[in-house]
C-alpha cells in the first residue's frame, strides 16, 4: 500500500454512557488512522462500541453519552473544537453516513428526491428544481436505481432499494469520509452482496476513505483493505486484513476467524463461549480476559496496550507484548 | 392519481353506509321507547290547561303523523321526508320544523366550536412541537408543561364558571351570556359580527383553553419519542439545520396522530357543548337539544341527533381525504 494523506485521526477517543447505575464506557480509548481512499473496516460484537463510535465520529453523540476524552481529526482539524454550527457543515459535506438500518433511514412522508435534495440545498444553497432533479436522477442511476425514484416515497421501496438511495445520498455531497454502519445487516445475501458492490463501486469512484463498520467479518474481508477488531469498548487488533487473516494475533480475532465457515474445512463450528463483560463495571486486566483460551495470570491484572508488533500490525495482548520485551 | 380516487371513492362508501345506519338507528330507537307519544302530546296539552281531546281527534292525528301504518311504511315514509330535509314539527315550538330550529342553531355551534377547535389544535401542535424539540431542559417546556397538565385536568365547564366570574362580574368586559345582544337586527352588518364575537370570546376562551393543554401535551409527546427515529437520526447526520429537522422531518410525521386526534376530538366537543351552551345561554345546537330534552320534544332530539352524527361523519369523510396528503402511505394500507 502506497503511503497517503491521512485524512481521519482518532486519538484515545473516549465515550460513555452516564446512567444511574454509572458510566457505560462504550468507547474507552480507540485510536487509529485512516488514509485517503481508503476503505477501513472496524469489526466487533454487538454492544462492543462501534456504532457509538460512528455517532462520535459525526459529533452526533447525544445524552446520556458524552465525549470523555479525545479527539478527532478530520482533515487535520480536531472537530470537538469546532462549534455547532461548523460541525454541522462538515457533517455530510466531509464526513457522510450510511445509517444500519435503511428501512427506518427515510423520513416516510417525504419523496426520496426531496430528501437528497434537502442535503444538497443545505449545504450548496438553493438551486432551483429543474437542476436538482436532473443531478439527483442522475446520482439515483450511479447506484443502480430508475429515476422514477426521485417521485417515489419510502415505502415504495424494496428494503434493498431502500439501502442503494441512503448510498446515493451519502455520495451527493461527494465527501471525503463515508462511514457505513452495517449498511447490509438488514438484507439478504443476495441483495447484501450486490449493494456492498455498489458500495464499494462509488467508493472507488470518488476517492472517499470508507469505513465499514459490522459484525460479519467475512463480508468486510472482501471490501476493506485494513479492520480494527473492537472488543469491549477497545480495539484488540488492527492491521492489513491479508496479514490479520494469515496470522491472527489476538486471540479474539482468531477465534472469530476460526468461526466463519469455510468450504474447504467441513468440521464442527466453534463459537466463542461466554459473553463480552458489562461496559458498566469493565474488569481491571484485559476484558477477555474470561473467555480467552490462552489467559495468564497477568491478564486479570493489568489492561494490556495497543502496540505495533509488526509493520502497520497493532494488537492488544499480554501474550504478544511479551514477546516484545 | 387512480389509487387516490380509489381510497376517495371507497371512503364515500362507508361514509353513506354510516349515514344510512345512523338514520335507521334514529328511526328505531323511539319506537322501542314505551308509550304512545300521541299520549304524551295529549297529556301535556291537558296539563296546560286544554283539552285531551276526543278519541276521534287522537285518531285523526295518529294518520296525519302517519303513525297508524306498519312499522315499514313508516320508516319509507321517513326515509322519503328526510330526502327532501323534512325532519317533520317541533312539538314544543308547534308550528316550527325541526329543520328551522335547526338552521336557526347550527350557524351558532359550527362556528362558535370549529373556530374554538381549529384554534386551540393550531396553537396546542405548534407550541407542543417546539417544546418538543426543545428537550425537557427547555425553558419553554420547563414553564409549559405544568401549565398545560394544570389545564388538561380542569373541567371545562368550571373553567367557564371561572371565566364567567372573573371577566363578567369582577371586571366586566364581557356579557354573561347568549349569541347577541337581545333585541339587536339579526343581519350581516359589522356592528352585529363584532357583538356575536364579543359574546363568543368567552365561551371558546374555555374550549380553547383547555384542550390547548392536551394538543400541546400530545404533540409534545410526540416530538419527543419521534426524537429516537432513525430518519431523524439521519437528517442531523446530513448536516440539516435544526429547524429544518423539526418542521419537515420530526413535525410532519407527528401530525398524522395529532389530525386523527382532531377527528376524535370533534366528536367529544360536540357532544360536551350541550353542557357549555348551556351555562352561557349561547343559542346552538346544544341549548337547542337542551332545552328540547327536558321538554320531551322528540321530534327535535330525533333531528338534532341526527345532524350531529352527519356533521361527525362528514368531518371524519373530509378527514379521510385529508389523511393521504399528510401520510402517503395511507392510500395503500386503507384504500
Amino acid at each position: 500500500m502506497t503511503e497517503r494523506k491521512p485524512i481521519l485521526r482518532v486519538k484515545d477517543l473516549k465515550v460513555y454512557y452516564h446512567t444511574d447505575r454509572g458510566s457505560v464506557r462504550a468507547v474507552d480509548g480507540v485510536s487509529f488512522t485512516m488514509h485517503e481512499g481508503e476503505s477501513f473496516g472496524i469489526v466487533g460484537e454487538s454492544g462492543c462500541g462501534k456504532s457509538t463510535m460512528a455517532m462520535a465520529l459525526l459529533g452526533l453523540v447525544v445524552s446520556p453519552g458524552t465525549i470523555e476524552g479525545g479527539q478527532i481529526f478530520l482533515d487535520g482539524t480536531d472537530i470537538f473544537t469546532l462549534d455547532r454550527e461548523l460541525i454541522r457543515k462538515i457533517r455530510w459535506s466531509q464526513i457522510s453516513f450510511i445509517p444500519q438500518g435503511a428501512m427506518n433511514s427515510l423520513n416516510p412522508v417525504m419523496r426520496i428526491g426531496s430528501q437528497i435534495a434537502d442535503v444538497i440545498t443545505t449545504h450548496q444553497g438553493y438551486q432551483p428544481e429543474k437542476i436538482l432533479r436532473k443531478r439527483i436522477q442522475k446520482l439515483l442511476s450511479t447506484v443502480g436505481l430508475p429515476h422514477r425514484v426521485y417521485r417515489m416515497y419510502p415505502h415504495e421501496l424494496s428494503g434493498g432499494m431502500k439501502q442503494r438511495v441512503c448510498i446515493a445520498m451519502a455520495i451527493v455531497l461527494e465527501p471525503e469520509v463515508i462511514i457505513a454502519d452495517e449498511p447490509t445487516s438488514a438484507l439478504d445475501v443476495v441483495v447484501q452482496r450486490v449493494v456492498m458492490q455498489t458500495l464499494v463501486d462509488v467508493q472507488e469512484r470518488l476517492g472517499a476513505a470508507l469505513i465499514l463498520i459490522g459484525h460479519d467479518m467475512g463480508l468486510q474481508a472482501q471490501v476493506v483493505n485494513r479492520q480494527a477488531v473492537m472488543y469491549a469498548g477497545k480495539i484488540a487488533e488492527i492491521g492489513e486484513v491479508k496479514t490479520m487473516y494469515k496470522n491472527p494475533l489476538h486471540p479474539y480475532t482468531k477465534l472469530l476467524i476460526e468461526s466463519l465457515p469455510t468450504l474447504q474445512l467441513r468440521h464442527d463450528f466453534q463459537g466463542i463461549p461466554g459473553l463480552p463483560p458489562s461496559l458498566l463495571n469493565p474488569p481491571k486486566g484485559c476484558a477477555f480476559s474470561n473467555r480467552c483460551p490462552y489467559v495468564m495470570e497477568h491478564c486479570r491484572e493489568a489492561m494490556p496496550k495497543l502496540v505495533e508488533i509488526q509493520p502497520n500490525h497493532f494488537v492488544a495482548c499480554h501474550l504478544h507484548s511479551e514477546v516484545i520485551k | 392519481m387512480w389509487l387516490y380516487l380509489r381510497y376517495v371513492f371507497g371512503r364515500f362508501a362507508i361514509f353513506i353506509i354510516t349515514i344510512f345506519i345512523a338514520i335507521t338507528i334514529v328511526f328505531i330507537v323511539p319506537r322501542f321507547v314505551p308509550g304512545d307519544p300521541l299520549f304524551a302530546v295529549t297529556s301535556k296539552l291537558a296539563e296546560m290547561g286544554g283539552s285531551r281531546g276526543s278519541p276521534e281527534l287522537v285518531e285523526e292525528y295518529r294518520k296525519l303523523f302517519g303513525l297508524d301504518q306498519p312499522v315499514l311504511t313508516q320508516y319509507l315514509y321517513y326515509l322519503k321526508e328526510l330526502s327532501k330535509g323534512n325532519l317533520g314539527y317541533s312539538i314544543a315550538n308547534f308550528p316550527a320544523t325541526v329543520t328551522e330550529l335547526l338552521m336557526r342553531s347550527l350557524p351558532w355551534t359550527i362556528g362558535l366550536l370549529s373556530v374554538a377547535t381549529v384554534i386551540s389544535w393550531l396553537i396546542g401542535t405548534f407550541i407542543g412541537a417546539i417544546s418538543g424539540w426543545g428537550g425537557k431542559e427547555s425553558k419553554i417546556s420547563k414553564v409549559l408543561v405544568p401549565l398545560a397538565l394544570g389545564l388538561y385536568t380542569i373541567p371545562y365547564y368550571i373553567l367557564a364558571i371561572i371565566l364567567i366570574f372573573l371577566f363578567v362580574y369582577v371586571w366586566g368586559i364581557f356579557p354573561i351570556s347568549g349569541g347577541y345582544t337581545p333585541g339587536f337586527p339579526i343581519k350581516f352588518s359589522l356592528p352585529f359580527v363584532l357583538d356575536v364575537i364579543k359574546h363568543s370570546i368567552l365561551p371558546a376562551l374555555s374550549i380553547i383553553l383547555i384542550s390547548l393543554g392536551w394538543w400541546f401535551l400530545s404533540m409534545r409527546s410526540m416530538i419527543v419519542l419521534l426524537q429516537g427515529e432513525d430518519y431523524i437520526l439521519l437528517a442531523q447526520a446530513k448536516g440539516l439545520s435544526d429547524r429544518r429537522i423539526l418542521w419537515r422531518y420530526a413535525f410532519r410525521n407527528a401530525l398524522l396522530p395529532q389530525v386523527s386526534g382532531l377527528a376524535i376530538s370533534l366528536a367529544h366537543i360536540v357532544g360536551g357543548a350541550i353542557i357549555l351552551e348551556k351555562i352561557f345561554a349561547y343559542p346552538g345546537v346544544g341549548w337547542l337539544l337542551y332545552n328540547s330534552i327536558t321538554e320531551l320534544d322528540f321530534p327535535t332530539i330525533q333531528g338534532g341527533v341526527l345532524v350531529v352524527i352527519i356533521a361527525l361523519t362528514a368531518a371524519n369523510f373530509i378527514l379521510d381525504l385529508i389523511y393521504p396528503l399528510i401520510d402517503p402511505r395511507i392510500k395503500y394500507k386503507r384504500g
